[in-house]
């Protein structure tokens, strides 16, 4: 099964965003 | 979302296409939460943020979708993000295929609005392409408040082509 696969950081994130020209998708979560 | 949405095959591959995906729990003093958030509150999770890869906001929603919708308005965040950097053009044919695709979804309404503005701009003041989008919206969409906005539609200026 296909999984996302979540940046460690935002500087992560960000970089692949540009590097891929993609949108970044942040996901704010409460747990529980 | 955890449970239901992101497991889903269409959810992965929607995200995989076009996004940079980071999660931040809002109840941890991560170093990154200030700037995740791009400034603005986080009041309640979950919360979704959708920027462009300087940081630029293009939407934010709080509140669990299921997958169907949650593609649906990952794509029009997509539409949304190409309006706000002028590819009018290109918007449109986003919100086209939402508008053919996604009826019975939350973003249904809100794409038919953002269709008849990017008809409206491709198109250099296409009145016939916003009157078609924004009447077909008042008519099925009454109660709803993008209906609402868009039955000023009424009072537009007759075309003039």
């Amino acid at each position: 099964m296909a999984k996302i696969e979540w940046a460690e950081t935002l500087a992560a994130a960000k970089a692949r965003a540009a590097d891929e020209g993609k949108l970044l998708l942040t996901y704010v979560f409460s747990p529980g | 979302m955890d449970a239901v949405t992101y497991p889903e095959d269409a959810v992965v591959t929607a995200i995989e296409k076009g996004f940079a995906p980071f999660k931040i729990n809002m109840m941890e003093r991560h170093p990154d939460f200030k700037e995740a958030c791009a400034g603005g509150r986080v009041m309640w999770g979950p919360t979704l943020i959708v920027a462009d890869a300087r940081g630029r906001e293009v939407r934010r929603w709080v509140g669990w979708l299921p997958p169907r919708s949650f593609v649906a308005e990952l794509d029009f965040c997509r539409a949304l993000a190409q309006y706000n950097n002028g590819k009018f053009a290109e918007a449109l044919a986003g919100f086209d295929a939402i508008v053919e695709r996604d009826t019975g979804t939350e973003i249904h309404p809100e794409a038919l609005y953002w269709q008849g503005i990017a008809g409206f701009m491709a198109g250099s003041q296409d009145w016939t392409a916003l009157r078609r989008s924004w009447t077909r919206l008042a008519d099925d969409y009454p109660d709803n408040r993008f209906g609402t906005h868009a039955s000023v539609i009424e009072d537009a200026p007759e075309e003039t082509v």
